[in-house]
């Protein structure tokens, strides 16, 4: 099966983008291939319990949630990105049940996907 | 061994962070804004040893600039579209 890395980068709030990213991974089941996600500098806003674009008019981040549990899909954030907003481990939202990488390890990850798309 | 694809202008943070992926034996090709970085002077500093980088030749002419500025090689649109059909892995 091939494997297909949605990366996003920008910000949750005031841009589509991570929904966007998941809602293109969540088709990629439909297609046999298997789908990761995986939030660098902005975009690990999204993480954070409190984080709700919906206060603006963004569709929230929670429709994900159900899909999540359901396709069982994995979720990564760069560590020095988390570190860089204080995101502590117990301020992060359980539904991602996130997993960090360190950006040394970034290169060699990304490069163990077919594809590779950002958003 | 990927294709990695840079269609941003370097003041983009996601084209730093592109370049910075790429390993030896890659191949970085500059489209869109990328074209952008091929003026650059240092521009193989910022990229691994044995990254090799290209710049579409019609997006770098179509912004106005003189072939010879290019500090890289060029790439058609059929040479960029074989590189796609030939590189498996494709990070864009």
């Amino acid at each position: 099966m091939k494997k297909v890395l949605f990366a996003v980068y920008n910000s949750p709030v005031g841009s589509i983008w991570i929904n966007e990213a998941f809602r293109s991974a969540f088709g990629m089941y439909g297609e046999d291939l298997e789908p990761v996600v995986l939030f660098v500098n902005e975009a690990v806003l999204a993480v954070r319990k409190q984080c709700k674009p919906e206060i603006i008019g963004c569709l929230p981040l929670s429709i994900t949630f159900k899909y999540l549990e359901k396709y069982n899909t994995q979720v990564y954030a760069v560590k020095e990105d988390l570190e860089k907003y204080s995101i502590k481990e117990n301020e992060i939202e359980p539904h991602w049940n996130l997993k960090t990488i360190i950006k040394e390890e970034l290169p060699e990850f990304v490069h163990s996907f077919d594809k590779v798309v950002f958003f | 061994m990927a294709l990695i694809i840079v269609k941003k202008s370097p003041a983009d943070k996601l084209s730093e962070f592109l370049l910075k992926l790429a390993l030896p034996q890659d191949k970085v090709i500059f489209i869109q804004d990328g074209v952008i970085f091929a003026i650059e002077k240092n521009l193989k500093g910022l990229v691994k040893e044995g990254v090799e980088l290209f710049a579409l030749k019609e997006d770098f002419i179509a912004r106005g600039f003189e072939e010879s500025e290019s500090q890289i090689p060029f790439i058609d649109y059929e040479g960029w579209a074989d590189l796609i059909e030939r590189d498996e892995k494709i990070i864009s």
